[in-house]
């Protein structure tokens, strides 16, 4: 089982860093189960893999990091249109299915991060033989 | 919305103007109600319209537009979607940027516990300043966004007017 979880924002985990910090955004997900496991995609256009952090903390899954302005986001460059969410980012999820956390792996590809969860070998669901004669 | 601007009055049902209202209650008496009903009524609706307008489909994907001295650049973003889907399109001064990303429905057997993003067809639209220089449009894809660069014709643009007193 998956839940979304509450999104910590007290002022005792912000570092001076993130609190000088304008913005913050939650990006969007998918979450997908199967026996296997979970696979979750991120919507994160323009983030480098560098400036991505996965965590798993005591059941909590914790997606963090920042999409820094362009390169050439210079002051002179007026915005006309801005929709776009720069700035730091995070999401968390609470895992209850035991899972096997030192598998857990991520791949940021065409702006998308796909992070595989897989499953404890105990919360597979076992197919049983049935044997007749 | 009806249902809450119609209120029941006494044994009566609805107010309607004529005397329906029992004795001695004037329109005094009447009004601060009505004016309470349609506050109720005003703020319902307003909060059903910044829903529609806080859908993501209204602004999917998210687009900036910027402007420098020499430049107008485009970011759209489109996380996952293959270049091969986008279709950047420029009719008069319109530019149009199509689009579709396929859900991830089709490309797994497990089943959705959360779906959040966006999938299917795009399309956005961006009207053009008559200074750029639309034959030299560059469109480029990476990291899930798309940027498109419109040079400026030079010595055309937004100038500065100075006002005299």
């Amino acid at each position: 089982m998956i839940t979304k979880a509450l999104e910590k924002q007290t002022a005792s985990d912000e570092t001076p860093e993130r609190l000088n910090n304008d913005n913050w955004y939650a990006p969007s997900a998918d979450i997908l189960e199967d026996n296997d496991g979970f696979t979750m995609v991120f919507d994160m256009p323009g983030v480098q893999p560098e400036d991505t952090d996965i965590t798993f903390d005591d059941g909590v899954l914790t997606v963090e990091g920042r999409l820094s302005r362009p390169v050439n986001d210079d002051p002179g460059k007026n915005y006309l249109v801005r929709e776009y969410d720069v700035g730091h980012f995070r999401r968390s999820f609470t895992i209850r299915t035991p899972i096997n956390s030192d598998a857990i792996k991520g791949d940021l590809k065409n702006g998308e991060l796909t992070i595989h969860i897989p499953k404890a070998e105990a919360a597979r669901t076992k197919k049983i033989m049935v044997h007749g004669g | 919305m009806k249902g809450l601007i119609k209120r029941s009055h006494g044994n009566n049902g609805s107010i309607t103007l004529k005397n329906r209202w029992p004795k001695g209650i004037g329109l005094s008496q009447v009004l601060p109600e009505f004016r309470h009903d349609m506050d109720i009524a005003f703020d319902h609706m307003r909060r059903n319209m910044q829903a529609m307008w806080s859908k993501p489909t209204m602004t999917w994907p998210a687009l900036d537009v910027q402007e420098d001295e020499h430049s107008m650049t485009i970011r759209v973003d489109a996380p996952g979607v293959d270049p091969k889907n986008l279709d950047v399109e420029l009719s008069g001064n319109l530019l149009t940027i199509r689009g579709a990303r396929e859900s991830q429905r089709k490309e797994s057997t497990g089943s959705f516990r959360y779906q959040e993003r966006m999938s299917g067809s795009f399309y956005r639209t961006v009207p053009l300043p008559d200074y750029v220089d639309a034959a030299k449009v560059e469109a480029r894809y990476d990291k899930g966004v798309l940027n498109i660069r419109l040079p400026k014709v030079p010595g055309h643009g937004p100038r500065r007017i100075t006002v005299s007193s």
